[in-house]
């Protein structure tokens, strides 16, 4: 369904949030009309611009929805979403093939890091790359999510309550499927904690497929790992990871990670920040 | 969050942690148990190491490093039989065997 001047937009569009789009879905007061900022939410990187037209109720005609979506293109809040891939995706056959595994390259790239990574890790039992800091840091004022991956029960169970104590808004994912239903949760986790060892699972190869991802490819990611082996530290930074937690961690360094990555701490080594 | 409430809630949590910590150490025993005899699989191996990992992982964060550091050391040493699918040696045995030991003495649990 070709619609108005001067963007064209065909039922078949796929369209992503642009950081601009995000920042926009997060502020507490926005410019753009009440259809626009409906669209925003419903567009996810995956679904056609038919679909999401028939999700708002009621349905727009096509002056209305043309409109909105001219508002949101000509403000830079979306992006035509060009990767075939996802056009027609399946979530969770997205996540079921094997990833691209990084190149001689980019590991290459990552060796003096890794180094400096782990000499991090050992002292204080994070390490973050400052230079991947969220590049779109929560609103403070908003809930930040944070979707916690973790097969050991307990150990998942103290994460998110500690997590919920710090005032952030945390879910569990223990295996694949779990994995899946909550990266797909609209909106996307702010931020990500992923075990490397899952039951079902590689936690790397799920940091690769979230890089692949047209949306999910800008959630941080922490990896938490009990085996910070130069390896392993090297896989999870040419894969992308923003940052490494080793097991067992202090709750301290935790939450100093957490925010440190999130951009909400200005002071990585104060202990006692809130999230304010 | 107040200290207080973190006190309480790690307090709670661990407390959990160490109610079910003898189950998760009665499995390892059954399938070491297995694994020593030759009656085990690859899969039972894989589980093995997976439910030492877990502790590994965990233990400390709960106030239980010396049972977290002998999850861990008994981790690494089954791991090579594991990648190479091997039974242990018998050297090997005998090191997981009191590395277990370890791990339930620190755990205040009694031998099987």
């Amino acid at each position: 369904m070709p619609l108005n001047e001067p963007y064209i937009i065909a039922g078949s569009d796929v369209y992503i949030l642009t950081f601009k789009g995000s920042n926009e879905l997060q502020a507490s007061q926005t410019g753009l009309a009440a259809l626009s900022l409906k669209l925003l939410v419903l567009i996810d990187g995956r679904t056609t611009v038919a679909e999401i037209r028939r999700r708002v109720n009621p349905v727009p005609t096509d002056a209305q929805f043309s409109a909105a979506m001219q508002e949101l293109i000509s403000g830079g809040h979306v992006d035509l979403n060009t990767n075939q891939l996802t056009q027609s995706l399946d979530f969770i056959e997205f996540f079921r093939e094997t990833p691209k595994q990084p190149s001689a390259l980019a590991l290459d790239q990552v060796q003096s890091e890794a180094a400096s990574g782990i000499t991090t890790l050992q002292q204080h039992g994070y390490y973050v790359r400052i230079a991947m800091r969220s590049a779109n840091p929560p609103k403070p004022e908003g809930r930040i999510s944070v979707l916690i991956v973790e097969d050991d029960e307990t150990l998942s169970k103290f994460l998110r309550q500690y997590l919920e104590l710090e005032g952030f808004v945390a879910t569990t994912a223990a295996n694949r499927d779990q994995i899946v239903a909550g990266l797909r949760r609209q909106p996307p986790p702010d931020l990500v904690l992923l075990d490397v060892v899952l039951p079902d699972a590689d936690g790397f190869n799920i940091l690769l497929k979230m890089r692949e991802h047209p949306v999910l490819k800008f959630v941080p990611v922490l990896m938490l790992t009990a085996k910070a082996t130069r390896e392993a530290v090297l896989k999870g930074l040419a894969g992308g990871a923003n940052g490494y937690i080793t097991k067992p961690f202090q709750p301290d360094s935790l939450i100093i990670a957490v925010k440190t990555v999130l951009g909400i701490s200005k002071n990585p080594f104060d202990r006692g920040g809130r999230v304010e | 969050m107040s200290d207080d409430e973190f006190r309480q809630m790690l307090a709670a949590v661990s407390a959990e942690y160490r109610t079910e910590l003898p189950d998760r150490i009665a499995r390892i025993d059954a399938l070491w148990e297995q694994i020593i005899r030759g009656v085990h699989s690859s899969q039972q191996m894989d589980e093995l190491i997976r439910a030492l990992h877990k502790i590994a992982g965990s233990a400390e964060t709960f106030g239980l490093t010396a049972v977290g550091q002998a999850a861990a050391a008994a981790e690494s040493r089954l791991e090579p039989y594991r990648d190479v699918q091997q039974r242990p040696d018998a050297e090997c045995q005998a090191e997981i065997t009191q590395l277990l030991d370890r791990l339930r003495h620190a755990a205040g649990v009694g031998g099987h």
